[in-house]
């Protein structure tokens, strides 16, 4: 079996496994969310920074049910190109119940594209003209997410949103550009 | 829009667990209204309230109407309890006059607080309960009843909300 | 039955959205103006009339009445949105109206659920209108055999802009 079929295994019985709600709750909040920091900001690149901002505080805690949960031997995070099929094979799929295609590789392997059709995140939305014009990108809050996670296996990548289906494009596409590795911190016990 | 005419689809219950925990930081501690925590509070509860009148549109959708406020009560104690914190409501009390008392003795958004000190716990379960207050005003406000929703915690995880009609139909 | 015209009203009999697809008379914005404020009239007695019997939960209120042209049908979902329909008096099944109304009431409420939609306020998405305009063009199809009446006009997409003279203080 390939890694990727295998990873895709590891995703649907981590998904099928966890206890799960209503998608439709997840995206009323997130709307809700987002709708509110639009009040409380005055442009929509102080709302983009912010919802990233949200997302990688929730991606430092994800990470931990990420390994407690799926049996992350089979999903290891040791080399970048294993840990892009992680995230969209087990990550996505665990955490939002659907997979990502990695697409795009640079050629030093450190740059990558997660590409998908679904997103609960944005579903019954849409996005008024002005806030298209000014760049919102209404999920990026998942961006923060997948940095913030990274982080805690010492990877320091940038995200950025590329394409987003509510601004007309066919597909939403996040580019993860790896920076560094980070060194390891030991934590203290508890 | 993405995909309105799907059929049914679920998340992780721990991804918005996640989500709504971040709200809750941003309202109380890393927003503009922080340093008011009425004010704070009162952002909070507005946003639970808009996905409460949204999920009250949805949730009904294939039910019909409700013969009476306490049919609707019924409702948010059971389908709607069960969808938006995970199980029924445990006990319903009411006067008959417009007041009701909903006791959760397990609240899905306190089950996994636990910070250093039991101030500081208090503290945090007193905030991981406004949005929902907003959920439950805002389900019952789309359905037709205006009232307001406050809760008491007097042992975690266990949360008495108390709702007040305002004007009785 | 062809779609006249449809009209979607708050729980505070607020207007949110009313668009004419054809008209069989002169004057039509004062004439449907005119028919859904008599529509909300029946639907208050209709509602009213079903408390305590079996037909309470309905959502579905069927004909309210007829003109000496259009056939009036009526809808109220649980949160006191009201769906007036003026159709054509050409034979229709009542179940064909009453699945009309449902899809009709699920296409709304995924329009309520834009989180920039603000509730409660006219709907003005450009998404609804072409499901609203789809659905319609599908009612309409399934009857293109049966024959027009004569006097028939034509006009599609014509909105007819604010409804403010509806009342606002009736109780559903």
């Amino acid at each position: 079996m390939s890694n990727i079929a295998k990873l895709q295994k590891v995703g649907d019985s981590t998904f099928g496994r966890i206890e799960k709600i209503n998608s439709e709750l997840l995206t009323m909040t997130y709307g809700s969310l987002v709708t509110q920091l639009l009040r409380d900001f005055e442009d929509t690149d102080a709302v983009n920074k912010q919802l990233e901002k949200m997302g990688h505080k929730i991606g430092v805690r994800l990470i931990e049910e990420y390994m407690a949960k799926s049996n992350p031997s089979a999903g290891s995070c040791k080399e970048f190109k294993d840990t892009a099929e992680a995230i969209a094979k087990v990550g996505f799929k665990m955490f939002l119940g659907f997979n990502a295609q990695v697409t795009s590789w640079n050629q030093e392997q450190t740059q990558f594209s997660l590409v998908f059709q679904e997103n609960p995140l944005n579903d019954f939305v849409e996005l008024p003209e002005r806030l298209k014009t000014e760049g919102l990108f209404y999920s990026n809050l998942l961006c923060g997410v997948i940095r913030g996670a990274l982080e805690m296996v010492q990877m320091r990548v940038e995200c950025i949103f590329v394409k987003c289906p509510l601004r007309g494009d066919d597909v939403s596409e996040i580019k993860v550009t790896l920076i560094d590795y980070l060194k390891e911190i030991v934590l203290e016990d508890e | 829009m993405s995909n309105p005419a799907k059929q049914r689809t679920e998340v992780a219950a721990s991804t918005l667990e996640l989500l709504h925990s971040e709200m809750v930081e941003y309202t109380t501690n890393d927003s503009k209204y922080s340093s008011h925590k009425e004010k704070a509070y009162t952002v909070l509860e507005d946003m639970g309230f808009k996905v409460g009148i949204r999920l009250g549109e949805r949730l009904t959708r294939d039910k019909g109407r409700f013969a009476d406020n306490l049919d609707t009560i019924k409702f948010i104690c059971k389908d709607f309890w069960s969808e938006c914190f995970k199980k029924n409501v445990d006990n319903l009390k009411t006067n008959h006059k417009g007041t009701y008392v909903l006791h959760d003795s397990k609240f899905t958004y306190l089950t996994r607080l636990s910070l250093s000190t039991p101030e500081e716990t208090a503290n945090a379960a007193k905030n991981h309960v406004v949005f929902s207050c907003g959920i439950i005003r805002g389900c019952l406000s789309s359905l037709g009843v205006e009232a307001f929703v406050t809760a008491e915690i007097n042992a975690l995880p266990s949360v008495l909300f108390k709702v007040i009609e305002i004007s009785r139909q | 039955m062809n779609v006249c015209c449809i009209c979607v009203v708050g729980k505070s009999n607020n207007p949110l959205y009313l668009r004419v697809f054809q008209t069989l008379e002169e004057e039509p914005a004062l004439k449907f103006h005119y028919i859904a404020h008599t529509a909300l009239d029946i639907i208050e007695e209709k509602v009213a009339s079903r408390k305590n019997t079996t037909n309470s939960a309905d959502t579905n209120l069927g004909l309210l009445f007829p003109t000496e042209v259009y056939k009036i049908y009526g809808f109220i979902t649980s949160s006191k949105t009201k769906i007036i329909l003026i159709g054509d008096e050409t034979e229709v099944k009542d179940s064909e109206v009453k699945n009309f109304f449902q899809k009709l009431h699920k296409i709304l409420v995924d329009s309520l659920s834009n989180p920039f939609y603000e509730y409660n306020q006219q709907i003005e998405s450009p998404h609804f209108e072409q499901q609203v305009q789809g659905l319609v063009d599908n009612f309409s199809s399934n009857k293109s055999l049966q024959k027009k009446p004569s006097g028939f006009k034509t006009r599609n997409n014509q909105s007819m802009g604010s409804m403010a003279f509806l009342p606002t203080n009736a109780n559903i």
